[in-house]
């Protein structure tokens, strides 16, 4: 890993003020600060440092989300092939398994990516712009977005809200940590307000 | 006389009657490497003492020496600017060789080339029968006793001129790699009694509670204390913990806590009348070869107890402990309110995230959260943690993660960020009079975002101390 570190080292130079890629200091910075904790000893205060930081701490719930994120895409196969007849409920839950996930997958993916694509590009962006690091909290709500969206949502409204909810509900304030609205919520609120008829069908308000 | 009803209230010491147990579950043992072991080893004489004004807060030195100046062990280097009163005595006879300044020409040490003869200054016997409070007070600050006494609210070097309510000796060190109080006092009992003696003509009788340690002995038979015993992991040895779940602090109520080693060398310095700046330290650390403990004196060369030459490259050099110590130099002095010196690996390395970075299993990191799995290893495993931050510094975002690690009736967020706030209001109405930054180290430790919680409370505190004159 040494070799690794020092081809960022070489790098670094580039991305930092008054080099070629100066711009993008802040793309640089979080690979960096991902791939290696960087080398901050403590100053003030205490000498000693618990090992969990943010990075660690998201991934937890990350991990934590994932078997939520698996059901759901199975379930998706499953509804799917109920619905055209292909199974019945009769039928064993875990038959044609992988059939059902890839159905699933096909559905879900899209969303996940296009959550976390335009989410972490506003995130870069507010940033760069404020010339901070990258905060860590966007992996959390880019992965619940999937989760509480209805998956047959189009791609177009979930970029729009996902842009909605990062700038209205956490960058206007400040950041992760300094936001007063849960950042996944307002996005569908937002989808809501879009495209109510889609929403008050969906659940059953009417017809 | 009238027979008395049985029904009656009988006059009863309800505290006397009430297990003087206090229980703390809040908190946490860090388990570090390199534990002193039990062993007392005399440090050497070393070629110059310091005393270092920035140990002391809330104090604007003024020097009553010049360069070059002879001294005794007991001569006045420098005093407070504030209250004069509060004198800051030379450890050992010889001569300043010089005064460290920093930036504004603020002193940073006063640095004394010992001559080896141990002359000292002969101060006048105190006789505690007829001696007064105010006396008392004058016989403390003449021999150099108030840079020890801090007092709360504030966490400052106490103002000679407030009387406290009470003062508050904590029995044991809980803090990670601290020394063991039992070998600090070890034959200094006597001196003891006669510190708390010296204490009790200033504050009167029952005002001087010592906080002890299940099983702890070291205390049997001292007279004139209020001893509490508090069972719980770190911060329970923090006086703070202790005077919060005895005697809390009211707003104008002022208290004074010491140090129980300072508290001898206050008994045996009124008792034979020469100046006493006797240190018992813990010299400990994963990288030291043979943690152990050290006799010393005040603001001693840090070298002559770290023993072989050290990397400081890779070895940080602590006076105090890990969480609340000062960073030094095996060139520097000891600080004048430490009794530990520790010697931990440097973290300044970038660390790969599936080695020893933030997706690592860490089965080497010891860690108050759940997504490492320290809680699963065995108890008696210690770790040897370097200094790296492990991270960087982010917002609050984590909530209720400071709360299990802060004994205290206090809501800790909140109360960092009403001073982060500046809210005066907020701050007293949250308990800001009880805290002192110290209270607050095990938060700043387990902080996922890294926040500088002990300079937070600092600058409130001071904030405070200016806001109300």
């Amino acid at each position: 890993m040494k070799a690794a570190h020092k081809l960022l080292d070489a790098v670094r130079p580039h991305f930092e003020e008054g080099g070629k890629l100066s711009k993008f200091w802040v793309v640089f910075d979080s690979l960096e600060t991902f791939a290696f904790t960087p080398g901050h000893a403590t100053k003030n205060g205490v000498h000693i440092r618990d090992g969990v930081d943010l990075k660690r701490t998201m991934f937890m719930v990350i991990l934590a989300l994932v078997p939520a994120l698996l059901f759901g895409t199975w379930n998706q196969g499953h509804q799917y092939l109920l619905s055209i007849g292909e199974i019945t409920v009769a039928d064993p839950l875990m038959m044609a398994f992988m059939d059902k996930m890839f159905i699933g997958a096909v559905k879900v993916l899209p969303l996940v990516v296009v959550s976390y694509g335009v989410g972490l590009g506003i995130e870069f962006l507010f940033a760069g712009m404020r010339g901070h690091s990258i905060n860590e909290g966007y992996l959390v709500s880019g992965m619940l977005i999937p989760l509480i969206m209805p998956v047959d949502v189009p791609l177009w409204m979930v970029a729009l809200a996902v842009a909605f909810a990062v700038i209205i509900a956490k960058e206007v304030f400040g950041g992760t940590g300094m936001n007063i609205l849960n950042v996944a919520l307002p996005r569908v609120h937002f989808c809501f307000l879009l495209t109510p008829n889609n929403y008050l069908v969906r659940f059953g308000f009417t017809k | 006389m009238r027979p008395r009803p049985n029904f009656a209230p009988r006059k009863v010491n309800l505290r006397e009657l009430m297990s003087r147990t206090i229980r703390i579950k809040k908190g946490a043992d860090i388990r570090l490497k390199g534990r002193p072991s039990r062993q007392v080893e005399a440090g050497s004489a070393t070629a110059t003492y310091a005393v270092q004004p920035p140990n002391y807060l809330g104090i604007v030195p003024k020097l009553e020496v010049k360069e070059g100046a002879a001294v005794q062990a007991g001569s006045i280097l420098f005093h407070s600017k504030e209250h004069p009163s509060v004198k800051f005595l030379s450890p050992v006879s010889g001569t300043v060789s010089r005064v460290l300044r920093g930036e504004k020409r603020r002193i940073l040490s006063v640095v004394i080339d010992a001559d080896g003869k141990g002359e000292s200054r002969t101060f006048e016997k105190i006789n505690l029968a007829t001696c007064d409070a105010q006396r008392m007070k004058e016989a403390m600050a003449e021999r150099g006793f108030f840079p020890f006494v801090e007092q709360r609210p504030f966490a400052t070097v106490a103002n000679p001129e407030i009387h406290p309510r009470s003062i508050h000796v904590s029995g044991f060190d809980s803090a990670p790699l601290a020394p063991d109080m039992e070998l600090v006092l070890a034959g200094r009992e006597e001196a003891f009694q006669f510190g708390i003696k010296a204490l009790q003509c200033l504050v009167g009788n029952d005002a001087i509670q010592v906080g002890i340690q299940p099983g702890q002995s070291t205390f049997d038979g001292i007279e004139g204390v209020e001893t509490t015993i508090f069972d719980g992991p770190h911060p329970s040895g923090n006086v703070g913990v202790q005077i919060h779940h005895t005697t809390p602090i009211n707003k104008g109520e002022t208290v004074w806590t010491m140090h129980a080693e300072d508290v001898a060398n206050l008994g045996e310095t009124l008792q034979t009348g020469t100046y006493c700046a006797k240190r018992t330290i813990s010299v400990a650390g994963s990288e030291h070869a043979s943690p152990k403990h050290m006799t010393t004196t005040l603001g001693c060369e840090v070298q002559s107890l770290t023993g072989d030459p050290i990397d400081e490259e890779s070895v940080r050099i602590i006076s105090g402990n890990p969480l609340t110590g000062a960073r030094t130099e095996a060139s520097g002095h000891l600080g004048g309110l430490h009794h530990q010196i520790c010697l931990l690996p440097e973290g300044n390395k970038p660390k790969f995230l599936l080695a020893d970075g933030w997706l690592g299993l860490g089965l080497d990191k010891f860690s108050l959260s759940k997504s490492y799995p320290t809680w699963l290893l065995p108890k008696t495993k210690e770790f040897a943690m370097d200094t790296c931050n492990n991270g960087e510094e982010r917002a609050f975002v984590v909530t209720g993660q400071y709360e299990p690690v802060f004994p205290f009736d206090i809501y800790p967020v909140q109360l960092l960020k009403s001073i982060l706030a500046n809210d005066i209001d907020a701050m007293e109405k949250l308990g800001i009079y009880e805290v002192a930054p110290e209270d607050f180290a095990l938060c700043e430790y387990a902080c996922t975002s890294k926040i500088a919680v002990q300079s937070i409370v600092r600058e409130g505190l001071d904030r405070l101390m200016k806001e109300l004159g």
